[in-house]
């Protein structure tokens, strides 16, 4: 029986390298995935991909073994991703930007609402105009409908209420529907 | 991604984790950051609490028994008020809410709720605490021992009743003047009445009545902006 993403941190916590082997061959698409969607830069996003792995290997000790691993290493990679865009946009003092989403309560429907149909034309939107996304929004339509993880998984990585994931996912894919009228105005 | 770099990052990583360059960080290491954690939000805490009810004390105990009301009052009210403090509290509430924003608790919920609920328990701890008698204590024994950096903190917020209260009994009265008597001064005290001095609890003074006045002491008198009966005095006379 295929092995969980728990049990194996918990061999490499104990000391087994090759388990973590394991886990790069599991998370090192998905992260790289997620990286070149969030930062758009090939070089740069392969290097922050290596960097999330060894950070995920120095911090593995705090991993709290009764919580999901995945989670826990998107965060990781979040925090990178976030860093490096700070750094490239040299903007973002914290007094300049408030985030009245995570702020004050949302109220925002459920993560299923949508439906599949609507899913699929988010991803065909996705592949025109991800970039054109403020990266609030991109990063959590990229974690819903690319990684395909759960609203409570998306909280965890990102930090911020559940509800404000909703809101944020749906606030994101009516931009999206936006510019991609913009761009295709054949589009209904 | 290319196939060559796709199978270059987790070479390069295990190449760097089995020679020894990167290590993983030992378990003791995250207990202890754990434990500042906490540590850095219960000082906080302690710092937030004690200025809120050196606050509260301050309002109770000085600028609260002010003979001042009304707009004029008002505007007092608001000088006197202990901004520094007011600001470090501020402070210490903003640096719990950072902290606390580690646990999931607080991340799960709207920030605003997270604020909410450190500011009331900030006020009800400090609201209890100076209940207790607790600055009153800490202010006598600062005093009496010389502690140093409590003794003048104390004595700073004391302003208000060495330079601008003045307490006596009436020994003469006009309309436009009292006389008072005071204890720290063998002559009488002159109180000059303006049209714009207040009086919060109405004018109905006699002979002999202990009365506070807040103002300006020029030598021999005052100009009064406040002046009440001081009820504590008029309580024990009568008791």
């Amino acid at each position: 029986m295929l092995e969980t993403d728990e049990e194996i941190v918990l061999k490499v916590k104990n000391g087994n390298i090759d388990s973590f082997a394991v886990l790069l061959g599991r998370y090192e698409d998905k992260i790289a995935r997620y990286a070149q969607k969030f930062i758009f830069d090939r070089e740069d996003s392969q290097d922050l991909v290596q960097d999330t792995f060894l950070k995920t290997y120095i911090n593995i000790q705090s991993f709290d073994d009764s919580k999901k691993f995945s989670p826990w290493i998107y965060r990781i990679a979040h925090n990178i991703f976030i860093n490096e865009l700070k750094k490239k946009t040299l903007k973002k003092s914290f007094f300049l930007e408030v985030d009245f989403d995570a702020i004050l309560p949302q109220f925002s429907s459920g993560e299923t609402s949508d439906g599949l149909i609507k899913a699929k034309e988010v991803n065909q939107m996705l592949e025109l105009c991800l970039s054109k996304l403020k990266e609030k929004y991109r990063e959590p339509i990229v974690l819903f409908f690319i990684e395909e993880l759960s609203y409570a998984e998306i909280s965890e990585i990102l930090q911020v209420p559940v509800s404000t994931v909703g809101v944020r996912i749906n606030r994101g894919k009516k931009q999206l529907q936006l510019f991609h009228k913009q761009l295709t105005p054949s589009y209904e | 991604m290319n196939k060559n770099t796709s199978k270059s990052v987790p070479a390069n990583i295990l190449k760097k984790i089995k020679s020894g360059q990167v290590k993983m960080l030992p378990r003791w290491h995250f207990v202890l950051k754990s434990f500042l954690l906490l540590f850095g939000i219960l000082i906080s805490a302690l710092f937030a609490l004690y200025c809120l009810s050196f606050i509260v004390f301050i309002l109770d105990t000085e600028i609260g028994s002010l003979p001042i009301r009304g707009g004029r009052g008002a505007g007092i009210f608001f000088h006197l008020l202990p901004w520094l403090l007011l600001l470090l509290s501020g402070i210490f509430i903003f640096i719990i809410q950072k902290l606390v924003k580690k646990y999931g608790f607080s991340y799960k919920n709207p920030i605003i709720y997270t604020i909410i609920g450190v500011i009331i328990l900030a006020f009800s701890g400090s609201v209890f605490i100076s209940y207790t008698g607790f600055h009153k204590k800490l202010s006598q024994i600062s005093q009496e021992q010389n502690i140093p950096v409590f003794n003048s903190l104390y004595e700073h917020y004391k302003f208000i009743q060495k330079e601008k209260l003045q307490s006596g009994s009436i020994k003469y009265m006009s309309t436009t003047h009292f006389k008072i008597s005071t204890t720290d001064s063998q002559a009488l005290l002159d109180v000059i009445i303006t049209p714009e001095t207040i009086f919060p609890f109405g004018r109905d003074f006699k002979k002999d009545d202990s009365i506070l006045v807040f103002g300006d002491r020029e030598d021999n008198s005052i100009e009064a902006i406040g002046i009440r009966k001081d009820f504590s005095k008029t309580f024990f006379k009568e008791k």
